[in-house]
């Protein structure tokens, strides 16, 4: 991968190559964006590759031709991106990892984590080496909660590929939160949502880490305050996150980076997954699959389509 | 004990006072101008409803529902022109494909379905009109007050 990057910087083909490199400590990466052909050994792959690398795409684009290291999940959404015209498929190129599933960080609660040396994949799961040794976290532990439920054997675009395709065996629905959430009666879900929802402090980091959300300006930042207040309430914090689910519907590929990133641990892909949900039993349409087909919501289906005046 | 007892009081008091307070938003086209038949042709209908006039069913952004239930109505219509007869030839259909997709969330987010009514009613159809909202306020009625998303 750092071999076929510095061909590309190279060459010129590309004017910038956007990967993952060290982050401040082993345990750690960060997104970085390389320009010279003699830094291309900054890149890396290891099991702490956890951003998904697609929102900085549409900015790079603009400068010019971009090559990105993806993960066959984060590649939905350059799939997304091209469908909903933010990128040129000839803008970008995709390097394509295959990857066994991501760090949980959440898992390395019991190591001394001042003592890691590497995080690499095992073949029972992620191995840790410390100074007192190696540790081995089997899977259901180590790996992130979107790869226990993952499908994707490999990359559904790509121009390159590296590493063998993953033979996949889900330990773990990915509808099995919502179902539960499905069962209670409506006011316990209400309730539900009102509790999540108090924690929001309103940072906008899910907002900020989606490659969905590109509006040049969102409705969160008008400045007159018609739709939800400058201070976190409740009700707007409801409705910020409600409709965000409702902008990112047909869209949104459960990257799961919202969740990730949300420092106050509010459960947003139980959002998510029950619209993917309802996109697929409705409109038969999957989000990240297809770059040829117009947006999900932007288009109808006049036989197929569900009518709701007929239930 | 005698506060409860208090508290039993005054919301009995206000169930009786307490009177369901709906939202529409209705297609310019079609169903506004149906509704202004219903009222020329002197039909009668529950007060409980506020109309709001937008271009088109396909204008009615999922903000306007979900904002309007955030500031606590107890129910809110939406109507447009029936499939095949949008003035704008297909405004309905992208409607239709975004308020299926709401109607699901909604109730997902713990609104109770009662709560929301999507339907389509023509310029003619006053009458239809009439009873669609007649049948709706006594189905949001029968909900009760909706307490609000923020109630935990």
């Amino acid at each position: 991968m750092r071999q076929k990057a510095k061909e590309l910087l190279e060459s010129g083909e590309v004017k910038v190559v956007i990967g993952y490199g060290q982050g401040s400590a082993p345990f750690k990466s960060t997104p970085i964006f390389i320009e010279k052909p003699e830094d291309a050994h900054k890149l890396i792959w290891n099991p702490t590759c956890v951003n998904n690398l697609t929102v900085y795409l549409r900015d790079a684009c603009r400068q010019g031709k971009a090559a990105i290291v993806v993960k066959p999940c984060d590649a939905r959404s350059i799939i997304e991106l091209i469908r909903e015209n933010q990128i040129e498929r000839d803008d970008v190129v995709i390097l394509a990892m295959s990857c066994p599933g991501v760090l949980n960080l959440d898992a390395l609660a019991e190591i001394d984590l001042a003592d890691v040396k590497s995080v690499e994949w095992h073949q029972n799961g992620i191995a840790i080496k410390t100074n007192a040794g190696e540790t081995i976290i089997p899977s259901e532990k180590a790996f992130a909660s979107k790869c226990l439920s993952c499908e994707l054997a490999e990359s559904p675009i790509a121009d390159e590929k590296f590493g063998e395709p993953i033979e996949r065996h889900p330990i773990r629905s990915k509808y099995a939160d919502i179902e539960e959430l499905e069962k209670m009666l409506p006011e316990e879900r209400r309730a539900y949502w009102a509790r999540q929802f108090a924690r929001c402090i309103r940072c906008y980091a899910c907002r900020s880490v989606c490659p969905g959300c590109y509006c040049k300006e969102c409705f969160t930042d008008k400045p007159c305050q018609l739709w939800v207040l400058r201070s976190t309430d409740v009700e707007s914090n409801w409705f910020f996150h409600f409709s965000r689910a409702m902008h990112t519907a047909g869209r949104c590929i459960a990257c799961g980076e919202c969740e990730r990133v949300c420092p106050m641990g509010i459960p947003l892909m139980r959002l998510n997954q029950k619209m993917r949900k309802e996109v697929r039993e409705m409109f038969g349409e999957e989000a990240g699959t297809n770059p040829e087909a117009p947006p999900t919501l932007g288009t109808f289906d006049l036989k197929k389509d569900p009518d709701p005046c007929s239930e | 004990m005698k506060t409860n007892n208090l508290k039993a009081e005054e919301t009995q008091q206000e169930k009786e006072i307490w009177e369901p307070r709906i939202i529409g938003f209705l297609c310019n086209w079609c169903t506004y101008a149906g509704a202004d038949l219903a009222g020329s042709s002197r039909l009668k209908y529950p007060p409980n409803i506020r109309v709001v006039r937008v271009p088109c069913s396909g204008r009615v952004n999922p903000q306007l529902i979900i904002k309007a239930f955030e500031r606590g109505f107890d129910g809110v219509l939406v109507s447009g022109c029936h499939p095949g007869d949008c003035h704008y030839s297909k405004g309905n259909y992208f409607a239709r494909r975004r308020i299926m997709l709401l109607k699901q969330m909604l109730e997902y987010m713990g609104i109770e379905p009662e709560r929301f009514h999507f339907d389509w009613i023509s310029a003619a159809e006053g009458q239809k009109f009439a009873e669609v909202v007649e049948q709706f306020t006594e189905q949001v009625r029968k909900a009760g007050p909706f307490k609000g998303v923020g109630a935990r």
